[in-house]
């Protein structure tokens, strides 16, 4: 759907920035939710909702349980990074009739906590564990929230901005099999 | 007898992998049996995270071409696609019709030899030692004409931004149309082979059934979906590229069992084989190639796009802060959804039912790990 608006929007640059035709579950979300949704925006056709992360389950349970257009599958669950915020995003999909709604919700930085949307689609789960082991985010609820990637021993969390990595320097590869001998027998290989 | 009558028995906890024959790769199931039954499965991942989302921010968005070539192995030409989907939809560059072509082309070989790939080594994984010999014999050819065209048999690098690298070389369209010709009876040959075969058909029908509205739930996509019943393929559901003009089927089936499954992806080959006839005919003349900047810069902004790859939705998310780096790289990767899948399948099977269950999901670890 957004690939045929793109089309369009090449053929005729005069109407790419006229705006997309509203659609209608964004009043009924912007009514039913009231203060929670935070706004809203059309990403490449696809409605983004930008809602404070206390209504993150109600929010996709009321979208996948609607009446009319029930946004059943979630396609992709991920985090980013801001530098200020964690930025939860969750893409969502309504089969029958192929409408994307993206669902973006805040974290701060200093007390990462979500809540779980593993019981409105248990998929969730395993997405959520890597959020959780690549950038820390805890989502409370969660049955199961430990590291998937990364080893359960792993200081830190990779994929945020401030992560430091740790790594000697290797020039060549006889360098690198020293490090690995002196590694082995634990002096220093220089 | 009184003797038997109080033999203890116990719950057992095995750990299936990292090493072993049918896991696919460095995979490892932690499963708790009793006897023979599988009462619990956890799967164990990350043997094979390398940290690619890491990676990517790091480099430019060119450099980080060839190391999509790295997720899923076997159909690499799907990884390049979506990442230079994803590149190019942020940054507006429009592609060449001919090129479009000769993507969905290389997309379909590819899914070929994927699909080969899993028809031989779930012949391997039920004791079925032949198939894997004839599905070889044709992914070489499929490989061969890949490898006409990039000049790689697996981590192709071909599709860039804008295009593709390099236009088909001469000699190619017949090749391809000599494979095409010959191909539909070797897929014939492989149903006489294996999917007739009673043994096969006792150790997979009815094992492992997927239902459609849980697979939905889990997020399954891709051969496996549609074994459940679902007709949902994105090349139909969104059409990329130029798939909208191709006349093919979205085989479905009912049961989501493992003999579905399995079924579906022979099938499937079959109408690759219908679009890639279509994509010879309709392919025009014309440029393969518009010229990108090597130090592209994207405007700030974020996009999903996804492709439908031969283990389902493949995505990817980027977020562009106006540099010349992905400033966020997420591979939404169908293996890593669909292995979820493994516990509700596998608990209460047997041993053996989960060899063939987990053959049947596809997956490549390569992917699932990142």
């Amino acid at each position: 759907m957004d690939e045929n608006e793109k089309e369009k929007a090449e053929k005729k640059p005069a109407e790419a920035a006229a705006p997309v035709p509203k659609k209608p579950i964004e009043d009924e979300i912007k009514t039913g939710f009231g203060d929670a949704i935070a706004g809203t925006r059309y990403n490449f056709g696809d409605l983004e909702i930008k809602v404070k992360k206390e209504e993150i389950v109600s929010l996709c349970r009321f979208l996948k349980n609607h009446d009319k257009i029930p946004y059943n599958l979630l396609r992709n669950l991920t985090a980013v990074d801001y530098k200020d915020r964690f930025e939860v995003v969750y893409h969502l999909c309504a089969m029958s009739t192929m409408e994307n709604i993206i669902v973006k919700a805040d974290v701060n930085r200093e007390n990462p906590h979500i809540d779980s949307v593993t019981s409105v689609w248990c998929g969730a789960d395993w997405q959520e564990r890597e959020v959780f082991d690549l950038f820390g985010i805890h989502f409370d609820g969660h049955p199961d929230l430990r590291r998937i990637m990364l080893t359960d021993d792993w200081e830190g969390h990779p994929l945020r901005k401030d992560y430091v990595k740790k790594e000697r320097e290797v020039k060549n590869a006889s360098q690198a099999i020293r490090v690995i001998n002196a590694k082995n027998d634990g002096t220093t290989g220089t | 007898m009184t003797e038997l009558q109080v033999l203890k028995t116990e719950e057992l906890t095995i750990s299936m992998g990292p090493q072993h024959p049918s896991t696919h790769g460095v995979l490892r199931l932690i499963l708790r049996v009793d006897g023979e039954y599988i009462r619990d499965v956890k799967p164990d991942l990350g043997y094979l995270h390398r940290g690619m989302e890491k990676m990517a921010e790091e480099r430019t968005y060119l450099q980080f071409l060839p190391l999509t070539d790295r997720f899923d192995y076997l159909s690499a030409m799907f990884n390049n696609m979506v990442y230079v989907r994803a590149v190019e939809k942020l940054g507006g560059v429009e592609v060449p019709e001919r090129a479009e072509y000769i993507r969905v082309m290389m997309m379909e070989l590819n899914r070929i030899a994927s699909h080969l790939i899993f028809w031989g080594t779930f012949g391997l994984d039920l004791g079925a030692l032949t198939p894997v010999l004839y599905a070889f014999r044709e992914r070489e050819k499929v490989l061969d004409l890949l490898e006409m065209v990039s000049g790689a048999r697996m981590t192709f690098n071909y599709i860039r931004f804008g295009g593709v690298r390099a236009d088909l070389p001469s000699g190619f369209i017949e090749k391809l149309k000599a494979f095409l010709d010959d191909f539909p009876h070797r897929v014939d040959d492989y149903d006489a082979l294996l999917t007739g075969n009673d043994i096969f058909k006792m150790r997979t029908i009815g094992v492992g059934p997927l239902s459609a509205e849980k697979a939905v739930e889990i997020g399954v996509t891709g051969p496996m979906l549609r074994a459940s019943g679902v007709p949902f393929d994105i090349r139909r559901a969104e059409p990329y590229s130029v798939y909208e003009r191709f006349d093919f089927k979205i085989p479905t089936r009912a049961d989501g069992d493992t003999f579905d499954r399995y079924v579906i992806r022979m099938e499937e080959m079959r109408q690759c084989v219908r679009i890639l006839r279509q994509a010879m005919e309709q392919i025009p003349e014309g440029d393969v190639q518009t010229k990108v900047s090597r130090a592209l810069k994207l405007p700030a902004g974020d996009v999903y796009t996804r492709i439908e790859s031969p283990r389902g939705e493949l995505g990817v998310y980027l977020v562009s802060d106006g540099g010349g780096n992905p400033y966020r790289f997420k591979l939404r990767a169908p293996s890593f959804i669909n292995l979820q899948a493994i516990k509700p399948l596998a608990v209460g099977m047997k041993v053996g039912d989960l060899i063939a269950i987990l053959g049947s999901i596809d997956i490549v670890l390569g992917e699932v790990d990142r």
